[in-house]
């Protein structure tokens, strides 16, 4: 749930990355981080966690505009895949306002992305939270491995995987390039400020 | 009350990253302090608009100060608003040193606050004898009315009768189980700790004595104004003088149980097959047992238990956040009997009785609350002991 900020008058929500180990959920907050600097206030907070890299920074959203004449400040995390980080996956979880997904694209993670939505799904449970109703986008990383010879799936079979059930907006993406990537969180910006509104019951 | 006190609350509700977030969006100024029951001194943070500048965490200071408090996972924060001088020896983001601070205590770098082996409650040491010794806090005179001096001899003898009540002045007394066997001395007392039991406020009547308490070298005592605090006990809401009964009952099992296992001696605990507090699991609350037994016991390892208290109607248990008995839910589980009913307390209701007390009163009370956390490693030390023995065989 997000934090209204009197005092700043900001409101303040956060967006989880979330998806298997080397997805690309860093790349992804890497590349927003590097060509969004103007939207960006303060550092990237990185942290070294095994396996996987805990990325943290607040994102202005440029063209939003102001809500009830406050400004949307989002927090932009990727959790630790590794089970035993749990202190920290519930502190990035707890009161996520979106998500988004990243699977990869890489036919030997077939698995891996179903257990990590899975999950996903258990973990958002532990805060009361549904998996159906909290705003959501996937999106299918890697997607230029196909050039390099490496076996992928294909975008029909992701889908029927991971999506048959959740019917999210879902994109494909090189976050290595940046392709998709701005799309991706925009979609989740766009879904997660609808939202709110929805919630709060403004804009009626 | 310090009205700067702007905001407070149990860390096992909201942890210290928890609540740096929220002081951090707020941009606040000022002192935070946590308190353990397993940390001598309090923990402090000092922070600057919203972000941590200095932290002390007893020998440690700066960032590691501030790391290490990520291990406190249990006790009691509060937020002093004020204008912060301190000189800036943490220079980290906010949101770095919190999941910074969550990934070593996940990695399993920072040490989690908590009871462990070879921990001692506030105020207890170990002297030259082996024998761990309790000190109390500072001696309230105002209920001092006369002086006494022992010099190597009883001040009570286990078995007699009498209800005064003795606060240590000077010197040290040891406390002894009175044995088939002889003597087993479990405990030693030193200055502001008590010879005496909370129920001799009971009734006015005269007290069996459940251990001798004997002098070591000169020891001298202050007899304790027994009126006066049979008076202030009879004012205490009923619910909170059975809690202390409670505990006092526990105080007198557990030394009993140092004696069967220094016998070996079989224990005589009731069937409890219902786990209902698993030891080491967080649950801030206490309840008040309406019917059936319960068994306090401590995991020696992980296939044994040691039962150590059985409880009754009308006796507590769960997690008392301002006081350390060292058992359950960090120190020990509790077992239910099938026919086993319980109720939660309202704890905010007991802590403000608890803070209502005189000094005197509460004093005994933590006394008497770190006696059973330090008899119950007694109890499990002969425990070892004796399994050790069996084993060798």
């Amino acid at each position: 749930m997000a934090i209204f900020n009197l005092q700043k008058r900001e409101i303040e929500c956060k967006i989880v990355y979330y998806g298997p180990g080397r997805c690309g959920k860093t790349t992804n907050l890497e590349y927003i981080f590097k060509s969004f600097k103007k939207q960006i206030s303060g550092d990237m907070v990185s942290i070294d966690t095994e396996g996987d890299r805990t990325l943290f920074f607040d994102f202005l959203p440029m063209g939003l505009g102001q809500i009830k004449g406050c400004d949307v400040r989002m927090q932009l995390y990727t959790v630790p895949g590794q089970v035993k980080y749990s202190s920290t996956r519930k502190l990035v979880l707890r009161g996520v306002d979106g998500v988004v997904f990243v699977a990869d694209s890489l036919e030997i993670r077939r698995n891996k992305n179903m257990l990590a939505l899975k999950d996903l799904e258990q973990n958002l449970k532990e805060y009361n939270m549904s998996i159906f109703k909290i705003p959501l986008v996937l999106q299918y990383n890697k997607r230029d491995l196909a050039e390099q010879g490496l076996p992928i799936m294909p975008i029909e079979m992701l889908e029927h995987d991971l999506n048959r059930q959740l019917k999210a907006p879902s994109f494909p993406a090189v976050a290595f390039t940046g392709e998709g990537v701005g799309t991706t969180l925009k979609e989740c910006l766009k879904l997660t400020l609808k939202h709110l509104q929805k919630s709060l019951q403004w804009g009626q | 009350m310090d009205y700067n006190q702007v905001f407070s609350g149990y860390l096992n509700f909201l942890s210290l990253a928890d609540v740096l977030q929220i002081l951090g969006t707020s941009g606040c100024s000022g002192l935070l302090q946590l308190h353990s029951k397993f940390a001598e001194s309090p923990g402090v943070v000092y922070i600057s608009k919203g972000n941590p500048v200095h932290a002390s965490a007893g020998k440690l200071e700066g960032l590691e100060a501030l790391y290490a408090l990520f291990g406190w996972k249990d006790g009691k924060f509060e937020f002093f608003r004020r204008t912060v001088h301190q000189g800036k020896t943490i220079r980290k983001n906010r949101m770095e040193i919190i999941l910074d601070g969550l990934r070593l205590l996940d990695d399993g770098q920072i040490p989690v606050l908590g009871p462990s082996e070879n921990f001692l409650p506030h105020g207890a040491e170990k002297d030259s004898s082996g024998i761990p010794l309790i000190k109390g806090p500072l001696v309230d005179y105002m209920y001092v009315v006369d002086e006494e001096c022992f010099e190597n001899e009883n001040v009570i003898v286990e078995g007699r009768y009498g209800s005064w009540i003795w606060v240590i002045l000077e010197g040290v007394a040891e406390i002894v189980k009175e044995t088939p066997l002889g003597p087993i001395p479990i405990l030693r007392l030193g200055e502001g700790a008590f010879i005496g039991n909370l129920s001799s406020f009971l009734l006015h009547q005269q007290f069996e004595r459940t251990y001798s308490a004997k002098a070591i070298g000169k020891l001298q005592l202050g007899v304790l104004d027994s009126q006066r605090l049979s008076k202030e006990f009879a004012r205490i809401p009923s619910v909170f003088r059975g809690f202390v009964l409670s505990l006092n009952n526990r105080l007198i099992q557990v030394s009993d149980r140092v004696v069967e296992l220094a016998l070996n001696k079989p224990d005589t605990f009731p069937f409890c097959p219902n786990q209902i507090i698993k030891q080491g699991k967080s649950d801030e609350r206490l309840y008040h047992i309406t019917d059936g037994y319960a068994i306090v016991s401590r995991s020696i390892d992980q296939k044994q238990d040691l039962p150590l208290v059985r409880l009754v109607a009308n006796d507590y248990f769960g997690d008392v956040p301002f006081l350390d008995m060292g058992l359950e839910p960090y120190g020990a589980s509790v077992f239910a009997s099938e026919d086993f009913q319980a109720a939660p307390v309202d704890i905010e209701l007991f802590d403000l009785e608890f803070t209502r007390l005189s000094t005197t009163f509460r004093n005994m009370i933590e006394v008497t609350a770190s006696s059973i956390s330090i008899i119950t490693k007694v109890a499990c030390d002969f425990f070892n002991r004796t399994r050790g023995k069996t084993n060798t065989k």
